[in-house]
């Protein structure tokens, strides 16, 4: 089975979180490519461009993005959850 | 004194060739009165999809069919239907006539021409779906509303019908943004989740569906799913509605079964008027192809195949005479300005790449090194970021242009734009006061 949850060689995966940017509300602040760089760019208008999956390595700082998105443009969705 | 008894449903013969959705205009040259369409197409007969497992049937009918929607992403109808279906609370129609795309007027001749159609497919649409509201969707001011509306008057429905009258502008009849209008007023496009089949016009599933999409369907319903793939191809059954338009004898819309060649679909408008040098398919927000693509069969996977897709189902013919990166510079400043503005990468990426593919066309761009690549870029970074897929088509039509016209590109940047880059535009978009006419 290939669940987010799912296991592969039976090893149990921790599942991918990835950030996702609604582009309407995205009013090119800027403050998530400065908490997370790891995970987003920013056009050449100042738009945030999501350029990779979150690793455990940087979760902390992809949930300070989120919070700090002064339009709530950003979210942490898991990998698979439709979203 | 013998009484003639009604004709039953199966005395009619369903329409057999490449006339189905315009076969009563292509018999008489005038739009059928309700009688007489009800003459040539029979009942509707949605009795027989009666109760839950009758509604199933009529889903399955419709999967079984290949039914692909014809608004431009081609998503199967069956699937659609069923997702409506299965989602929770009472479900509402759509019906999307508003036909955003200039390039395409096979919506608006079908209201014209065949309303009957569409209220049917509409009603089908509902049953299958258990919708209790249908609204019918044109841009405001579109002359065939009055005839579609004529149309609904005369069908017996226990459904709450309406018909919207939808403010002009390219994104305004995408799915979402007529969702967001029948609910909000406001004709922009939202961000996606949620689709309209969980959450549609008033948190209610919808089914949103183009307006030959739903005349398909009446004749699926009365007709069955075999009969539908009768013509077409395994991947694109049935036949497509399309909006030919440039360099050809006789510009209109013509009804071709799918698997016809573009070649084919020009004859069908009376053929080119000279020679070609590159067609625009499936829209503004589509694909230039070379001239030998007269080859290459209307279908999915065949213009999937060479880099394409069916958008719309409009078919242009570039002459020789006319500079195809000239005509795709006007386009792409048409699709900037035509952003609903509200996603940056839309908004501000459009009218960037617009500038740079102008001063590629014009010429002007031979002194700057940076342009080519700045829009390679650009274009890289504009796709798909945006709430709606409007962005994403001006990307297709871009790239399209530098593999279609790459020879003129390499003239232009060498400081030689061609002969025809200051003639007037071959597009009938940017011909203003064109009008509609028909092709049979």
């Amino acid at each position: 089975m290939s669940t987010a949850h799912g296991t592969r060689g039976g090893l149990a995966q921790p599942p991918v979180w990835l950030l996702r940017v609604d582009p309407i509300l995205c009013r090119a602040h800027g403050l998530c490519a400065e908490l997370v760089p790891e995970v987003v760019d920013l056009d050449e208008w100042g738009y945030a461009k999501i350029h990779g999956p979150v690793t455990p390595l940087v979760q902390a700082e992809a949930r300070a993005a989120v919070a700090a998105c002064p339009t709530l443009a950003l979210r942490l969705v898991r990998q698979g959850s439709g979203e | 004194m013998t009484r003639r008894a009604p004709a039953p449903v199966a005395a009619v013969d369903p329409p057999t060739g490449r006339w189905r959705l315009l076969s009563g205009w292509a018999g008489s040259g005038r739009a059928e009165t309700y009688p007489e369409h009800l003459r040539r197409y029979g009942d509707l007969a949605l009795a027989s999809y009666s109760g839950p497992a009758g509604r199933d049937r009529l889903i399955a009918t419709v999967t079984a069919s290949g039914l692909r929607g014809r608004g431009g992403a081609g998503f199967p109808t069956g699937r659609k239907l069923a997702a409506v279906a299965a989602a929770r609370g009472r479900a509402v129609v759509v019906g999307n006539g508003c036909e955003g795309e200039p390039s395409s007027r096979k919506d608006r001749i079908l209201a014209e021409y065949a309303p009957h159609l569409i209220v049917e497919g509409a009603l089908v649409a509902a049953h299958a779906v258990g919708a209790d509201e249908m609204n019918l969707c044109m841009h405001e001011g579109a002359p065939s509303a009055g005839r579609l509306a004529e149309a609904v008057a005369q069908h017996r429905t226990r459904l709450k019908v309406r018909m919207a009258a939808v403010p002009g502008g390219f994104v305004a009849s995408e799915e979402s943004a007529l969702v967001n209008f029948l609910t909000r007023s406001d004709a922009r496009p939202t961000s996606k989740p949620p689709r309209a089949f969980e959450s549609g016009v008033n948190g209610r599933p919808t089914y949103v569906g183009n307006f030959e999409s739903l005349a398909n369907l009446a004749l699926i319903a009365r007709f069955g799913a075999e009969w539908f793939r009768a013509v077409g191809t395994a991947d694109s059954p049935g036949t497509a509605l399309v909006t030919v338009d440039g360099a050809v004898r006789s510009p209109g819309v013509v009804e071709v079964a799918y698997g016809a060649s573009l070649g084919e679909v020009l004859d069908a408008a009376g053929g080119a008027t000279g020679g070609l040098q590159a067609l625009l398919v499936g829209g503004y927000a589509g694909h230039w192809l070379p001239a030998a693509a007269t080859t290459v069969a209307l279908s999915h996977a065949d213009l999937a195949a060479v880099g394409a897709a069916v958008g719309v189902g409009s078919v242009i013919a570039l002459p020789a005479n006319a500079c195809g990166l000239v005509e795709t510079a006007l386009v792409l400043r048409y699709l900037a300005a035509q952003s609903a503005a509200q996603c940056g990468p839309c908004m501000f990426g459009l009218p960037a790449v617009a500038a740079d593919f102008a001063a590629l066309a014009t010429g002007a761009g031979a002194a700057d090194p940076d342009v080519l690549p700045r829009l390679g870029r650009r274009l890289g970074e504009v796709d798909g970021r945006g709430a709606c897929a409007h962005p994403d088509g001006a990307v297709r039509l871009a790239q399209s242009a530098l593999r279609t016209f790459r020879a003129d590109l390499a003239e232009h940047l060498a400081g030689r734009p061609c002969t025809h880059a200051r003639s007037m535009p071959a597009l009938p978009l940017l011909q203003p006061g064109r009008g509609v006419v028909m092709a049979r």
